[in-house]
């Protein structure tokens, strides 16, 4: 008997601690009811189980970039809204890391159906945490959506690490920063990047649009 | 007596037997009556009858019930207490309201996110008048107070390891806690939903 009572209490603290272990709300000074508005937010999307970190961070990004008390909110809500969204997009069991991401592409308006293909162009239960923020980053950078996200799911499906996918889209836009244009930028990244997923036959295939090689001997006729 | 006259009479004997007296209707109706208003079904039998008639087990929920609300309610306790949630924050957050328990609603379509695990990040920062920076980014919720940077032995060089999670994050730093500055080194990206300028840091997995 009294293990099980010391079990009920481990749990109950345990489950204290969980309920309330990512509950502070930024105060959104001198508005209480901008400051109560957030927080019932954050509490619906956190009810739903949604991740709420993206919402809390924001905020204070909001409060240490001086924006107004009901911008707050309205971008809270709109988070809210796209974390939903991206939860569903990325079923059947999307973890709370990739809903965040998923979050992000759909805020630079990447289409919910971008990040479904995505989700079945990988294994289930891989992480698409690192190539949904390089897709965020390529169109911040100013690639198009539709190119960005072609792009992006054919690296995946060709075995890019993260790694690899976080190098292409700083390099993208490191290139936009010197003034390139960013879908030249993105033709000419993708193709160093597709040399070192299958060095020999994108080297081959670079060699031959630049030049350098012949095509091999032509066959003999046959009689 | 001959064999028919036994025989008349036991016929006659029969008949009487046979005869049912009259019962006074009224009579039956009371008895009918009084029988139902005795009955008692398990179901409506009041509770706190039902657990005197069972005395002992009354007695283990009285005294074991009390004492595991009790451990219940200081385990609640304890949770928030160590958690720290109803304590002043000091960088201006507030707890949230209790009502708001998310725990209690079943999670079926989320991953656990044990599954990720972030990675340890180098921030680098130059600034020789600065007598304090700090990281601040959504990887630590814009606090200061979370990643303090530390000045290289020439005084020009800022630095911190902060454990960040895959994907792509934006940052800045906060230079003597009052002015946030982008990482000249880095890529940049605008806010879809305020319109300002962050760094930009992508965090893979090799």
């Amino acid at each position: 008997m009294s293990k099980c009572l010391f079990a009920v209490a481990v749990g109950l603290c345990l489950s204290s601690q969980a309920a309330f272990g990512q509950a502070t709300v930024p105060v959104l000074a001198g508005d209480a009811t901008a400051s109560a508005e957030l927080a019932k937010i954050v509490a619906a999307a956190e009810s739903k189980g949604l991740p709420v970190n993206p919402i809390l961070a924001k905020a204070r990004y909001a409060i240490v970039v001086h924006a107004s008390p009901s911008r707050i909110v309205a971008v809270a809500r709109d988070i809210a809204a796209r974390l939903e969204v991206a939860r569903d997009a990325l079923q059947p069991r999307p973890n709370p890391i990739d809903i965040e991401q998923g979050e992000i592409a759909l805020s630079y308006n990447v289409p919910r159906a971008v990040l479904t293909a995505m989700r079945r162009a990988s294994p289930p239960e891989s992480s698409l945490a690192v190539p949904l923020g390089a897709l965020s980053q390529l169109v911040a950078s100013g690639v198009s959506v539709k190119r960005a996200s072609e792009i992006v799911t054919s690296l995946m499906k060709h075995g890019a690490t993260g790694q690899q996918l976080a190098s292409f889209s700083y390099d993208v836009d490191a290139d936009v920063q010197r003034g390139g244009r960013p879908d030249d930028a993105l033709t000419v990244r993708m193709r160093g990047l597709t040399a070192a997923l299958a060095p020999v036959s994108a080297a081959t295939a670079d060699a031959f649009s630049t030049g350098l090689a012949a095509p091999g001997p032509a066959k003999p006729k046959k009689p | 007596m001959s064999t028919g006259e036994n025989d008349s009479m036991l016929e006659r004997a029969i008949t009487e037997l046979q005869r049912i007296p009259a019962v006074d209707p009224l009579s039956l109706r009371r008895v009918i009556e009084a029988a139902a208003t005795a009955r008692v079904t398990p179901a409506d039998e009041p509770l706190d009858e039902a657990f005197d008639r069972t005395g002992r087990r009354a007695r283990f929920w009285g005294a074991r019930g009390v004492a595991m609300a009790a451990i219940a309610v200081a385990a609640a306790v304890v949770g928030f207490m160590v958690r720290g949630a109803y304590q002043p924050d000091r960088n201006g957050v507030v707890p949230m309201a209790p009502a708001a328990a998310p725990a209690l609603v079943p999670v079926t379509n989320v991953a656990e996110p044990a599954v990720i695990k972030p990675l340890m990040h180098q921030f680098v920062f130059e600034n020789k008048q600065a007598r304090r920076i700090s990281v601040v980014g959504d990887f630590n919720q814009w606090n200061p107070a979370t990643a303090p940077m530390t000045r290289s032995a020439s005084g020009a060089l800022w630095s911190v390891l902060v454990p960040v999670l895959p994907g792509r994050h934006v940052y800045g730093f906060m230079v003597d806690d009052s002015l946030l500055v982008l990482d000249p080194g880095q890529a940049t990206a605008r806010d879809p939903d305020l319109g300002t300028s962050a760094s930009v840091v992508m965090v893979g997995r090799p």
